[in-house]
């Protein structure tokens, strides 16, 4: 009796609802689809390079711990060497001596000021990257 | 639409002719957009989510294995991206409370119906659909305008044969309460002129 009942539920609700269109999309929907298509292939071709591959860092860091190796281990560079530079001019200098004004305070605040730039900066690239979608 | 067809197109656009790519979008748009509408209900987001449904299909259409038909999967991603978006606007699916255990009267209905002009008979049976909760509006529309088995919307919707059986069953009862509450002054006019 039921079954019965609802079979023709269907029957009626198939015939009435098949008398409805469906929804219409917008006329120039799929050109509208096609351009947006059409943007994501443009988007991939521009695909970011490094101008130094990760082959080239390797490559780059294996030389140079190749010839300090070659450097120290010929007697090339000595601790002597060091002692006789002009860099020792350098442990002579005492800039920081006329700057003794600056508080302590002073000091934790400009180092806040720039740990909160670099922060921005990646924050920034980061934010820039995504708007950009560089791949 | 048959699997050979969608799949002749498929491969044609696999091959690089992207163009054939139109085909499918103008075969399966109004379903697409129709099943938006039912979950988002406004021409702009159901316009913006059908487009995005299309270009994720032709992204996605080299890991489309044939294992069910293209519609269906197409339909999926259409149902799960609406959901996606109305998700990320922070709205929920309504839930219907219509009670489907009252008595209709078809035959009544029917003749009513038949009566109507054109225009007046889809605005109430569109408004009835409207009634029903998301979930039970899709299963109805994918049911009676694409005629795809339980199965099939079973795919679709993510829900067990059996629930989706169930839940047919019940939409359908709830409908005729809702075009029984509508109509009923016609009815009712119908027996007094009788």
């Amino acid at each position: 009796m039921e079954e019965n009942r609802d079979k023709e539920l269907d029957v009626f609700l198939k015939k009435n609802i098949k008398e409805i269109r469906l929804e219409e999309p917008s006329s120039n929907f799929t050109t509208i689809v096609f351009s947006k298509i059409e943007t994501l292939q443009t988007k991939d071709a521009y695909v970011h390079k490094p101008l130094i591959s990760k082959w080239g860092w390797g490559l780059i860091g294996l030389l140079v711990v190749g010839i300090t190796f070659f450097l120290f281990d010929s007697g090339a560079l000595q601790e002597s060497w060091f002692k006789y530079s002009k860099l020792e001019f350098f442990t002579k200098l005492s800039i920081f001596d006329g700057l003794n004004f600056i508080s302590n305070t002073m000091v934790y605040g400009f180092v806040a000021l720039v740990i909160f730039i670099y922060v921005q900066i990646f924050v920034l690239k980061r934010y820039f990257l995504n708007t950009y979608q560089i791949k | 639409m048959s699997l050979d067809q969608d799949q002749h197109y498929i491969d044609k656009v696999l091959n690089g002719n992207v163009g054939s790519f139109a085909v499918l979008i103008d075969r399966y748009k109004h379903m697409v957009y129709t099943l938006a509408m039912k979950i988002l209900n406004t021409k702009e987001e159901a316009e913006e989510v059908s487009q995005d449904v299309f270009v994720k299909v032709y992204q996605m259409l080299p890991s489309f294995k044939g294992d069910s038909k293209f519609s269906t999967w197409l339909y999926r991603i259409a149902y799960n991206r609406s959901l996606d978006y109305l998700k990320k606007r922070g709205r929920s699916l309504r839930t219907s409370s219509i009670d489907a255990d009252k008595d209709y009267y078809l035959d009544s209905m029917d003749n009513i119906l038949d009566q109507m002009q054109r225009e007046e008979h889809n605005v109430i049976i569109k408004n009835a659909l409207g009634e029903l909760s998301e979930v039970d509006t899709v299963i109805i529309t994918l049911h009676y305008f694409e005629e795809l088995s339980l199965k099939e919307i079973s795919k679709v919707v993510g829900l067990k044969v059996n629930a989706v059986k169930v839940r047919l069953f019940r939409s359908r009862k709830q409908l005729a309460q809702i075009l029984q509450h509508k109509l009923e002054p016609e009815i009712i006019e119908g027996y007094g002129r009788k």
